[in-house]
Formats: structure tokens, sequence, C-alpha cells
């Protein structure tokens, strides 16, 4: 007891180890049952892994049923998309009008002089001939200003430009003549 | 070191080739986006069909189902993907009906102010049909293929490929700028043809032709008449022999070819048989353009 006083710092770590004595004598001896607690944990991690299984299969309708809705909407639903090569056509083409320009002209002038050619059937036939290529060429044009330079529709209006300039030349000859 | 400053240059020079050959090929493919409309449309007996098309490839066909079924495909092509969605939206449609009418039809359609597309538009008719539908086809810039009705078909196109195949009825045909070429039709045929090339393949029927600066080709045994009349049209005729018809033949200001050994008169613009029996009568009038008589046999077999 003097030893306490003398040392006032060591008590409390003397009587805590005091104390700790007198409690080893007390405290119940630790021990468990291995095979219930392994039990216990296997309960707790079944129950974990349901919960995410459960969790797993939620989120995966909800993706299936995105996707579903989203596949089922009207505008792209019948919608399909492809690739085709196509041939690149030089567009460089000869401006030719002029010279179909001069050749009507060269009639124009011609017929204006009285030329009994001008007057005869067959010549006047040609030339509402011509006219009505030309009004078939001006309604091909708007076709390719709404549907595109198609291959189909380019080739028919080369078929008319050249029967255009059969009869254009057939006129000149006649004038000529 | 000029090692590998080569290596580095070539390198480089692959790579540049290989970004231009990409680049190119980029240029060369069409994205391609396509609208599907399927229909089945319900057929009462007595109902008919009225196609307008406008650039497009129609195709119609008999089954036996007493329905018709469409199938209408939208097409626009253009190399960005994003300007073919767009531009698709200007093709539209229209599937109605009026009295017994069944009527289709797709046409362009822009808001104001449009100028031109940018890539390339096109629609596709796909349709099976009762064979007994009467069928009414009109269409300009396009190609179009009917095949097997057994009930009359009409048909008014400008700037069409037309094929008419084993159709049993009438066939009513008007062309403006055409190929039309038909194959074993059978019954009356009436064609009015305007700048067209014209083919007529085993026909077992009559036919009544008027054409206006074309090509007439006409090879059919089983005619039991045909009458035409052209203006500036080429004719080339085929028979097996001077036997199966009655010809009478007249080009004014040109030519009637027949094959050596015929007897002919002094006027070489007219060509006529006159056979005894009830063979057919096959006459045909054209102007400044040749007909051409072709025989399968022999002509000493005449």
């Amino acid at each position: 007891m003097s030893e306490q006083i003398n040392n006032p710092e060591d008590q409390p770590a003397d009587r805590l180890r005091q104390k700790i004595r007198s409690l080893d004598h007390e405290a119940p001896q630790m021990s468990w049952d291995q095979e219930a607690l392994w039990e216990e944990i296997q309960k707790q991690q079944t129950g974990k892994s349901r919960i995410w299984i459960r969790v797993a299969a939620s989120v995966s309708i909800l993706i299936a049923a995105a996707l579903l809705f989203y596949t089922q909407i009207p505008k792209t639903a019948d919608l399909s998309y492809s690739v085709e090569s196509t041939m690149v056509v030089s567009q460089a083409e000869q401006d030719l009008s002029w010279m179909e320009a001069d050749a009507l002209e060269f009639i124009e002038h011609n017929c204006l002089e009285a030329l009994i050619v001008c007057n005869k059937p067959e010549f006047k036939a040609l030339r509402a001939d011509l006219e009505s290529l030309q009004s078939d060429i001006d309604q091909i044009n708007e076709m390719i200003e709404k549907y595109g330079e198609d291959p189909v529709i380019i080739k028919s209006r080369t078929q008319i430009e050249d029967l255009k300039n059969e009869i254009t030349n057939k006129l000149v000859q006649m004038v000529l003549s | 070191m000029i090692k590998k400053r080569f290596i580095k240059y070539w390198i480089l020079t692959v790579a540049l080739q290989a970004l231009a050959i990409t680049w190119v090929m980029a240029q060369n493919t069409l994205q391609v986006v396509t609208r599907t409309v399927t229909r089945e449309i319900p057929y009462k007996p007595g109902d008919s069909l009225l196609v307008e098309a406008e650039k497009a490839t129609v195709q119609i066909s008999a089954w036996e189902k007493d329905y018709i079924s469409l199938t209408l495909r939208l097409i626009s092509k253009h190399n960005k993907l994003e300007v073919a969605k767009e531009e698709l939206g200007f093709l539209q449609f229209k599937i109605g009906k009026t009295g017994v009418t069944h009527q289709l039809k797709n046409y362009f359609k822009s808001d104001v102010g449009f100028k031109k597309v940018k890539g390339i538009l096109l629609s596709e008719y796909e349709l099976k049909v009762p064979g007994n539908l009467l069928v009414t086809l009109k269409s300009q810039y396009g190609r179009a293929n009917i095949t097997g009705l057994e009930s009359p078909v009409k048909v008014d196109t400008r700037f069409v490929e037309l094929e008419l195949i084993e159709c049993k009825a009438s066939q009513e045909v008007l062309a403006y700028f055409g190929n039309v070429n038909m194959v074993s039709t059978e019954g009356v045929a009436t064609i009015d043809l305007q700048r067209s090339d014209f083919s007529l393949t085993s026909h077992a029927g009559k036919a009544t032709i008027n054409s206006s600066y074309g090509k007439v080709k006409i090879r059919s045994q089983e005619l039991t008449g045909l009458e035409m009349k052209g203006n500036k049209t080429a004719v080339e005729i085929f028979a097996n022999d001077l036997k199966s018809y009655h010809f009478n033949l007249s080009a004014l200001y040109d030519r009637v070819f027949t094959p050596l050994g015929i007897l002919r008169g002094i006027d070489d613009s007219r060509f006529q048989t006159e056979n005894a029996g009830k063979a057919p009568t096959i006459r045909i009038e054209t102007t400044y353009r040749p007909i051409e008589l072709n025989l399968q046999n022999n002509v000493a077999d005449n």
C-alpha cells in the first residue's frame, strides 16, 4: 500500500492488473459450436446470393423490356439499312447545248426568209416533234430534281436528246437542200 | 540513319495511300435506307386494282390465294446515311379503295422551297393477286412486269420497260418511250405505241397494233389475226411458212423484204399472198421504214 502511495502513477495499472487477475478466475470458458456457426454463415451467404439473383433478373427483364419497346417504335419498325457500292461517273460532261441552240437559230433564221421547205408538212411535223421532245426533256428534268440522277431516268433523257439531235439535224439538212 | 529515314517515309506513304483508298471507297459506297410496307388486302370477285407508280419497279403476279399481298419498298440512297434517312421522307404512298377498285399509289412530296434531292429515291412494288383480278397499271419512269393474270389487264406507261408474261385474257397497252415485251399471252391484244420498241412472242389470239416512230417484232405462230398501222415504224415478222397466214404487207416510201426465192411484183413496197383456206390474215401498213418477213421453213416448201 505504501508503494501505491509512493508511486501514484502506478496505481491505475496495478488496479487494472488486479482486476484482470480476478476476472481470469471469474470469466467463463470461451467456447463455440463450430458446425452451428458454419451453418449460420452459409445461411447468410445463401440469402445474399438470392437477393443478387433477384436483382440481376430484374435488371435483365428491364433491359429486355426496354429493347422490345425500342424496336417496336413505329418510325423505325419498318426501316432497314444496307450498303451498296456504286461506280463513280465523271460529271464533267461537255455542254453541247450551244451547238443545238445554234442549229435551231439557223433553222429559225432561214425559215424567216420564207423558204418553201419550211412550209412542207414533213418539215412542220418535225418541228412539232422537236417541241414535244423539249417538253419531255423538261418533264424528265423535273423528275431528276425529285428522284435524283438515277441511271434509269438519265437513260430516258439521253434517248430523247439523241432523237432531238437527229430531228434537228434533219431539219438543218432540209433547210440546206 | 538513311535506312531509318527511308522506313519512316515508306510507312508514311503507305498510311497516306491507305487513307486515300479508304476515302475513295467511302465515296463509292451508297448508304441505302429502305422503308418496307406490307399489307394483305381482302379481295371479292369483281374487284379491280389500280396501281399508279412513279419512278418505280412494279411486279404483279397471279397466285391462288383469295387476297392481294402487297410489299412496297420505299428506298433512299446517298453516300451519307443521315441524308438518305432524311430524303426517304419525300417518298409517300397511298393505299385505299373506291367502289370496287383497290388503289395503290406512290408519289413525291416535299416542303415549299424544295429544290433538288441530293441522293436517289425509288420505289418497288411486289404484288401477288388473285388471277381473276382486273388490273390497271399507270406507270412512269421505271420497270414493270405482269405475270400470269387470267383477267383483262390495262397498262399505260411512259418511259417504262414493260413485260407481260402469260397473261391469258385481253391486254391493252399504251406506251410512250418504252420497251414492251409480251410473251406467251392469249386473247385480244390492243397495243398503242409511241417511240417504243415492241416485241410480241407466242401470242395466241388477235392483235391490233398502232405504232409511231418505233420498232415492232412479231414472232407468233398462233395468231388468229393481226392488224397493224405504223407510222415511221420498222417491222420484223417471223412465220413458219407462207401458208401459215394471209400476208398483206405495205411499207410506203420504203421496202418489204422477203426471203430469197419468193416471187414478187414490181412494187417492192408491197407484198401480198393469196392463199386458200382459213389461214388468219396479217395486215401491216407502215411508212418510211421497212417491213422484213422471215420464214422458219425453206422457201421452196411454200
